[in-house]
């Protein structure tokens, strides 16, 4: 049996990251597909091993323990297809995020129109910025000729790809070739030197002819539609798949020991964790039942931060792949350690931060062991999330398809469900944790709910749902995802209105009885509704409170289903406001966790 | 959710006698200098090479206003030529117009007999690459390298800052606790390898730097020193991380107990993407020759050596006492697995896995 039949009855997701390889075991169970163990161990892609089949195999130890399945051969090889005797699974999907990520320059006219469409295609997958050129504001270093300081810039960088946008179709010419020049020549010194940059243009269409003439045989080169055809037009798709599809090729696929857990399937799935985990997203956001939503995915890694949202089956994805929960120094210094410290309940010095991501970069698989710690790794996660969406917001299209806030801010979109994922949401010790970390990093609007990626499923399904369409249905459906809270988000002006009853509550349980509260602007309140339980929830918002349904419109009531948490009323406010005082702020700060039970 | 199975730990050496094997490899092809058996000090050139990187480029045929297709044949340089700055590269010769100079000295690397436009690569600088440790050249690695070898003690560190350097050693802590200030050392550690104990104090950082030490090496920094010790012009390596962390008892010994010889520190780091640790080598006389450091991946086991490197017990050195079966909740309220340490007769703790590594 192989990867392509339609009789898998098992199948084994290995996610390959920076810091933990997770194993994840499906398998279907009275017909249908179901969540049945994972494991998790260290990754080994770096040395003193610098093979990460090792970890792999670790994992697969693991899970064949939790499982009570025995999956691994006598020679440490997974086995597949799955055996008679229930040993083995009868495919095995790899997604991975292990490798370096590809080191890019992006060379456009303008910073605000083809330089930032190239920003957003880059994004798109694991990439680091090695340096930017902008036709536009370029300045002599060394006494050097402009010209001569572009090329000398590529050459510095030495990046697998510089990415040339600049011109709308049929626009500007000769300053867009004048970038192509300057990348040629670097190319050519850079091969002399050992390296071999590929080119990909992205911009004006009618210069191609006259491009691939400028570049001949010097390198590797790439035509790609114009990222930016014309003004108001974005369309980054293809040189997106490019990126991923370079990065899929010369980073994973050259990721050391990754042939040898290739080999353990006819035919092996592997693919990016960030498209895995948006193909999950986009998965949910095709459900009918979700074409007034979004659906939001983000998912704090070790090293990486991604974003995914799907609007009516369009997948947007934005990484941040310099940040992420071990790896995170030269983002705090980007966002200044303040920016970290005004999420904690005490008080902490530039110092202590600073020491915090250093030795978090040090050992990037150690945990927190105490309270304030944890606080710190969580604040940190804070900000990844909100500079992973800031950066997001940037590349959602504008206009039509994006569901927003009626009403209220348009670049809000309405999100249903918001999943997260990643270690240190799916680890927090309490779900109000990991609950009060997704309302401060994301700001939900309108009513929605947060579910958790407790397993590490969502990447493993998307990648599975290649295989076994079915396995992705099923095992999100019968609890793969933990509910974490229903939440209602009102916008007005409740910073103004603080400690004002500007909405009432009643949540009437299925079983019997109900409760009602008051809830004043500035509050976070909780509505216990445990998981399996049901209720209608009606919502009495005041005037010139909206959620969502106009200001002051409760609507019809609605039925929700329990959660960890249950339902959550958060009137702060959107944007959040946090208190510029120290001290009132430590104070607001215990208050929300207290709030939240975390 | 009974998930105990084989724990693998990360592993850093601390060994008293070991062979030390350093590639000592140039940026791009050269000349090497040493041959096979040879012994070198860590100060001895053992290759050299050039190094460019710099590159001018002229529009020939716009600057001496011909065709593109014709430029090339105004040239009086050709591809792989040395040119000295001013000399002249193109020209037209009773024109009224100015030839093409260079303006540095360097080698022309392009003619893009197309474009009519040439590339020089500047001048390029020597550089010189040191034997870094005392050894003997067991390999040389064609035209890029050599391998050296000793016998020596090899201390792995956490975090280190700044190049290579050697130096002698000079302990001036009296333990593993005590931070090292300014008035940790005076004069006399002038040129050496300052060792202290815990960690070290910004005022040490400058005293450092005013002593022209080669080298400073304690158990931490703390997270406000690291901007200032990136600036120092030595190498810096810490054995335990950022804060106030003593250094691991075995390591202060081990490092005490080489005070007065010559060692070679290194402060580069890289966390990910092809991992390099800090390191101090103390090459050591040794009658025969001592094995290799031991191959990674074995599984914890009890007996063996760790080292706690996060939460209450951090910088400390103990052997895994038990393994326990099952999960054991920690103070956040996670169950997570672990090991039973014993520090001292009479001090054990639980520490997460996550948080232990072997010191071999």
């Amino acid at each position: 049996m192989d990867a392509s039949s339609s009789q898998i009855d098992s199948i084994v997701a290995l996610d390959l990251g920076t810091v933990y390889t997770k194993a994840v075991l499906i398998a279907r169970v009275e017909g249908a597909f179901r969540f049945i163990a994972r494991a998790v161990s260290a990754t080994t892609a770096e040395a003193p091993w610098s093979d990460v089949a090792v970890g792999a195999r670790h994992a697969l130890e693991k899970l064949s323990s939790a499982a009570g399945r025995r999956l691994l051969d006598e020679r440490g090889d997974l086995t597949t297809p799955q055996q008679p005797d229930g040993s083995g699974v009868d495919a095995c999907v790899v997604t991975a995020s292990a490798g370096k990520p590809l080191s890019v320059v992006l060379a456009g006219l303008a910073g605000e129109w083809s330089l930032e469409s190239l920003r957003h295609a880059a994004m798109g997958t694991y990439t680091t910025l090695a340096a930017e050129i902008a036709l536009s504001g370029g300045s002599r270093r060394a006494g050097r000729s402009l010209a001569d300081d572009r090329i000398q810039r590529v050459y510095d960088a030495r990046p697998d790809v510089v990415c040339i946008s600049g011109g709308t179709d049929g626009g500007a010419e000769r300053p867009v070739l004048e970038l192509v020049e300057a990348a040629k020549f670097a190319a050519r010194f850079l091969e002399v030197a050992g390296s071999r940059p590929r080119i990909l243009f992205a911009g004006n269409a009618s210069l191609k002819p006259r491009v691939a003439e400028i570049v001949g045989d010097t390198a590797d080169f790439l035509q790609i539609d114009n990222v930016r055809p014309d003004l108001d037009a974005e369309n980054i798709g293809p040189l997106q798949a490019e990126l991923e599809n370079l990065y899929t090729t010369h980073k994973m696929g050259r990721i050391a020991g990754l042939a040898t857990i290739a080999a353990w399937s006819a035919h092996p799935i592997m693919m990016p964790t960030a498209r895995a985990f948006g193909h999950a997203a986009q998965y949910l956001s095709a459900d009918a039942k979700r074409t007034k939503t979004g659906v939001l995915g983000v998912d704090v890694g070790g090293s990486t931060t991604t974003v995914s949202a799907a609007f009516g089956g369009q997948l947007y994805t934005t990484l941040r792949s310099d940040v992420g929960t071990s790896f995170a120094a030269r983002f705090v210094d980007e966002i200044g350690w303040e920016a970290v410290a005004r999420w904690l309940d005490f008080e902490v010095s530039e110092g202590d931060i600073q020491a915090f991501v250093a030795n978090k970069e040090l050992r990037p698989g150690t945990i927190p062991q105490d309270t304030a710690e944890l606080r710190i790794e969580q604040a940190l996660a804070r900000e990844a999330i909100r500079a992973a969406l800031r950066a997001a917001r940037r590349a959602w299209p504008r206009g039509a398809g994006i569901p927003r806030f009626p009403g209220g801010d348009s670049s809000v979109p309405l999100f249903e469900p918001i999943i997260g994922a990643g270690g240190i949401l799916a680890r927090a010790p309490r779900p109000g944790q990991a609950v009060l970390l997704m309302l401060d990093a994301i700001e939900p609007v309108g009513v929605t709910t947060l579910v958790l990626d407790v397993y590490g499923l969502a990447a493993a399904l998307g990648a599975a749902a290649v295989v076994e369409p079915l396995a992705a249905v099923q095992a999100l459906e019968s609890g793969g995802l933990m509910n974490l809270a229903t939440v209602v988000a009102p916008l007005g002006a409740l910073r103004t209105r603080a400690g004002e009853v500007v909405m009432n509550v009643k949540l009437s349980y299925a079983s019997g009885g109900a409760i009602e509260d008051d809830i004043k602007a500035g509050s976070l309140s909780v509505l216990p509704l445990s998981p399996g339980q049901k209720a209608v929830m009606q919502l009495r918002p005041r005037a010139g409170i909206d959620i969502g349904r106009g200001a002051g419109r409760g609507g019809k009531p609605i039925e929700i289903t329990g959660s960890a948490l249950g339902l959550i009323v958060d009137a702060r406010g959107r944007p959040l406001g946090v208190s510029p005082d120290p001290k009132r702020r430590r104070d607001q700060m215990k208050s929300w966790l207290w709030d939240v039970g975390a | 959710m009974p998930e105990m199975t084989a724990y693998y730990a990360p592993e850093t050496r601390v060994m008293p006698l070991t062979l030390i094997r350093r590639d000592r490899m140039l940026p791009a092809a050269g000349e090497i200098l040493v041959g096979p058996g040879q012994r070198v000090e860590a100060s001895d050139v053992v290759a050299r090479a050039e190094l460019g990187g710099q590159f001018r480029t002229f529009e020939i045929a716009r600057l001496l206003r011909v065709p593109p297709a014709k430029a090339v044949r105004y040239l009086k340089k050709g591809k792989d030529d040395e040119v000295k700055a001013g000399e002249v590269i193109a020209g037209r010769t009773g024109l009224a117009v100015r030839p093409v100079r260079s303006p540095v000295d360097g080698v022309i690397v392009d003619v893009d007999e197309r474009d009519g436009r040439v590339a020089i690569e500047v001048a390029s600088r020597l550089f010189e690459l040191r034997a870094y440790v005392k050894g003997v050249v067991s390999n040389v690695l064609g035209r890029l390298g050599v391998v050296i070898e000793t016998p020596g003690a090899l201390i792995q560190a956490a975090l280190g800052m700044g190049g290579e350097s050697f130096g002698v050693l000079r302990s001036v802590s009296e333990s593993p606790d005590e931070p090292l200030r300014a008035s940790s050392f005076d004069i006399r550690a002038h040129g050496s390898i300052v060792v202290g104990g815990s960690w070290i104090t910004a005022s040490a950082l400058e005293q450092a730097r005013q002593l022209q030490l080669r080298g400073m090496v304690a158990g931490s920094i703390e997270g406000d020193s690291l901007e200032a010790a990136r600036k120092m012009p030595f190498p810096i390596i810490v054995t335990e991380g950022v804060g106030r962390i003593r250094m691991a008892a075995p390591i202060y010994e081990l490092i005490r107990a080489q005070d007065g010889r010559e060692a070679a520190i290194n402060g580069e780091t890289q966390t990910r993407w092809g991992i390099v640790r800090p390191e101090l080598l103390i090459p050591l006389p040794a009658e025969t020759r001592p094995p290799l450091p031991p191959a990674v991946g074995a599984p914890l086991t009890v007996g063996a050596r760790v080292r706690v490197v996060r939460g209450p017990h951090v910088g400390h050195v103990g052997t895994v006492a038990a393994i326990p079966p099952r999960a054991v909740r920690i103070e956040i309220g996670t169950r997570v697995y672990g090991a039973e340490v014993r520090f001292s007769p009479a001090s054990t703790a639980f520490v997460p896995f996550a948080n232990l590594e072997l010191l071999r």
